[in-house]
């Protein structure tokens, strides 16, 4: 009997598959509703060895011949289920443009400077109590031809496994107060405000390390509960 | 109950962060090609295919993740999921591409292993879309499979999954 259960996703809380104002998702966004099946591979453990990480790939400022322009930050968080229960040892990637909005990937041609210092991915797991820490530095917004004066907000892309097979998801994760966030089709192709402003990271200054970086909470609640309910 | 954190695009630069696990399975027991369309029948050259092979051995694996394969999609809109193993019911498949909000699971069945009779998930779906998740077989140990994020006048979309 699978561990754990997914209950269907409320109404807006997923963005919409297609969202006109984002042009891409108009001839890739599936028409039909997915077909919700019951199948044990939902709840097969996602194991990945530790071997597949090392701990420099949690500091995307190690990776050049002396640090990278920008804003040094670290953006720790907790992993949890829709029980609270935390995602344990679990593989998250991220992937991020530099200080200047440039990502180091040939097809990105925006007219702004590579960083010799900085390559902007990296991945990590998740500790005992789904605890994770990122060392980066802060992206830049960068413009996407989406429309006329189309500029991302900075964001860093996440990337987790979770503990089983159906809790995978990719999101993006974005800064406060950013005034783009309003002008963001990506952004504003999930209509739940809820789901959406979880999307963006706290300011903290608790995990904000003196001399060095100021600190950011980002919080992620994957799919997924008991199968059977705890009853008391 | 917390709500759960929602999904976005992984966009057109993922292939620097995800490379690492495109480490094919050498030799591979089973290979499915195809190719990835959308809804206007163009190839989509910017999407991320992740295979998953459940509930079966993995004895000569050299993947760094067992029962694992990640493949992008090439300049032509193909890819190539080169498998340790074959499956017991389905190749558990997951989709991604900028332009596709939310990550899309979807299954293989190769045509000659897997009948709806013998297949639990296959037969949750409506027989008139199962054509959607069948591979065909090109080769020995070589399957042929497209998928059609979005469904247009006669290419019918792929069948996507929400588990329960």
């Amino acid at each position: 009997m699978p561990s754990t259960r997914f209950t269907a996703v409320p109404e807006g809380v997923y963005p919409a598959p297609v969202h006109a104002p984002y042009k891409s998702t108009r001839l890739r966004g599936p028409l039909q509703a997915a077909l919700r099946i019951t199948a044990p591979a939902a709840s097969a453990a996602i194991e990945i060895p530790p071997s597949a990480v090392t701990p420099l790939e949690a500091d995307l400022t190690a990776h050049g011949e002396g640090p990278p322009l920008g804003e040094k930050i670290v953006v720790a968080g907790r992993v949890i289920d829709e029980d609270g229960r935390p995602i344990t040892r679990s593989l998250i990637e991220v992937w991020q443009c530099n200080s200047a909005g440039r990502y180091f990937h040939s097809r990105d041609q925006h007219d702004a400077p590579l960083d010799p210092n900085f390559f902007g991915f990296g991945k990590f797991l998740t500790d005992g109590d789904g605890r994770y820490r990122l060392v980066t530095i802060k992206p830049a917004a960068y413009p996407w031809g989406n429309h006329a004066n189309a500029w991302r907000p900075a964001h860093i892309h996440f990337s987790l496994f979770g503990n089983v097979y159906a809790q995978r998801l990719v999101t993006q994760m974005y800064f406060p107060g950013d005034p783009l966030h309003a002008l963001d089709p990506i952004f504003n192709s999930v209509a739940n405000a809820r789901a959406r402003e979880s999307l963006i990271a706290r300011f903290s200054i608790e995990d904000s390390v003196g001399d060095v970086m100021l600190g950011y909470t980002f919080d992620i609640v994957l799919r997924g509960r008991a199968a059977t309910p705890f009853s008391p | 109950m917390a709500g759960i954190t929602t999904s976005q695009t992984i966009g057109p630069f993922p292939h620097e962060s995800w490379r690492w696990a495109f480490d094919a399975a050498a030799p591979p027991a089973l290979t499915i090609e195809g190719s990835v369309f959308d809804g206007g029948g163009q190839p989509i050259d910017d999407a991320m295919l992740e295979a998953w092979t459940f509930a079966a051995a993995h004895s000569k694996h050299n993947q760094t993740v067992a029962a694992f394969c990640r493949a992008p999609t090439n300049a032509r809109g193909e890819f190539s999921l080169a498998l340790s193993t074959t499956p017991n019911d389905g190749v558990y498949v997951t989709l991604f591409a900028r332009g596709v909000v939310k990550h899309q699971f979807t299954a293989a069945f190769l045509e000659d292993h897997e009948t709806p009779a013998r297949s639990a998930l296959l037969q949750q779906v409506p027989a008139d879309r199962r054509a959607t998740l069948i591979a065909r077989k090109v080769a020995p140990e070589r399957y042929r499979w497209d998928i059609r994020v979005q469904g247009s006048a006669g290419n019918p979309e792929t069948v996507f999954f929400d588990y329960e």
